[in-house]
């Protein structure tokens, strides 16, 4: 099992194994560089995001083991982090928004095909079922696209209208991964 | 339906990035001192973890993994105390201190502070540790964070020339360090940690450095470093 592995060298490097690291990186980095990629949408500042992330999981990998989270949501939410602060140090949530939607279409349907084990099926149905817009909403929210900020300035809606009306979908999605 | 709290849907909001720069910011603090809010994150990270796992897999140059071990792994020696003749050593050391800290020292305080609040930092509010070892390495000398602030530390475990004393400084990144006390060799001290540092102690360095009897002349570290080493949350 990869995150078998994934866990194993996440602990020797904890424990300052530079070999580990590289192992660990040989055969995560794909994965993370797709996270900063899709956040991002720049190779360079994806680069960029990446290097920082796995800069923090060297320093951090001994806390990896508290966040009881498996080692690869660990390691893809660090980059996330990582990306999305860049993201927002570079682009105004409007244009970010702007930016999400541009590449909403191809890529939420790809990523879709993709969603084939019963957990993400299972996630699928859940952000499915919350309908238009929340669905695509909360798809492209989770790779930065979206804050209540942005939406409000789109929509021109008062902000609590927005933060209520997505508080609602959320406590729908919950209730659906819940079950 | 299923009872949903607040503070999971807070979670999941800010799992999903809808939070704008201050409210993110404010939810990272509440984290720090809430290992509950904290586990909710990590539900939420793991339930919507799909997301990310459907990407499809890309290569990043080489250039990301050269970057990335020059950034931790370059000049990570530090001169042993023996060999130091003043003040261009200890000026080399702390500038391999910065490149131990982070990867560029020029980072405010507050933005070190920020980094360490990320849900992959949280710390539990349980006792911090902290290890200094001896640069020729022929010693730790333990010190332990209390709740009140205090920093207790063991005798100091390496020997210190006649007429000199050592003293020990936090080193925050992008900060100036900032003198704790005087380190004895035949008794503990107890030390009082500045407050306002407190949050950012994970990614802190404890650095002990031989300066002149009574601490050094200049509020700055002055000689060459004996010992140094990090915090550990148990």
């Amino acid at each position: 099992m990869i995150d078998v592995e994934h866990k194993t060298l996440l602990e020797r490097t904890a424990l300052g194994d530079r070999a580990a690291f590289r192992e660990l990186y040989a055969s995560s980095s794909p994965k993370l560089f797709a996270v900063a990629m899709r956040v991002l949408q720049d190779r360079n500042e994806a680069e960029d995001a990446l290097q920082d992330a796995y800069v923090k999981i060297w320093r951090y990998a001994e806390r990896f083991t508290a966040s009881k989270a498996p080692p690869l949501t660990w390691m893809a939410a660090i980059t996330r982090n990582v990306a999305i602060d860049r993201l927002r140090a570079r682009k105004t949530p409007a244009s970010a928004l702007d930016a999400a939607e541009r590449v909403a279409d191809t890529t939420l349907r790809s990523d879709e095909k993709a969603m084939a084990s019963g957990n993400a099926r299972a996630l699928l149905a859940c952000i499915n079922a919350l309908g238009a817009p929340y669905t695509r909403l909360v798809r492209m929210a989770y790779f930065g696209g979206v804050t209540h900020a942005a939406l409000a300035e789109r929509d021109s809606v008062p902000l609590g209208t927005v933060k209520s009306r997505m508080r609602r979908a959320l406590v729908d999605l919950k209730g659906c991964m819940g079950r | 339906m299923t009872m949903t709290d607040d503070d999971q849907i807070d979670a999941l909001s800010y799992v999903l990035a809808l939070m704008d720069g201050e409210e993110r910011r404010e939810f990272e603090l509440a984290l720090l001192d809430d290992s509950n809010l904290a586990e909710m994150v990590w539900t939420a990270e793991t339930e919507l973890a799909p997301l990310a796992e459907a990407l499809p897999p890309r290569k990043p140059s080489p250039r990301v993994l050269r970057n990335i071990e020059k950034s931790l792994f370059a000049e990570r020696s530090v001169a042993p105390a023996t060999k130091t003749r003043g003040t261009p050593v200890a000026l080399a050391f702390w500038r391999s201190a910065a490149t131990l800290l982070g990867v560029a020292a020029v980072a405010a305080i507050a933005l070190a502070a920020v980094a360490i609040l990320r849900p992959e930092t949280i710390l539990s509010h349980d006792a911090l540790v902290a290890a200094m070892v001896d640069a020729d390495d022929s010693g730790i000398t333990l010190a332990r964070l209390g709740r009140d602030g205090t920093l207790v530390t063991a005798p100091f475990a390496a020997a210190v020339e006649a007429g000199q004393d050592a003293e020990l400084w936090l080193v925050i990144e992008g900060a100036s360090p900032v003198s704790l006390g005087i380190l004895h060799a035949d008794e503990g001290s107890r030390l009082k940690m500045p407050q306002e540092t407190a949050p950012a102690l994970l990614n802190a360095q404890l650095v002990v450095t031989a300066e002149p009897e009574g601490g050094s002349p200049t509020g700055a570290p002055t000689g060459p470093a004996l010992a140094k080493g990090g915090f550990q949350s148990l």
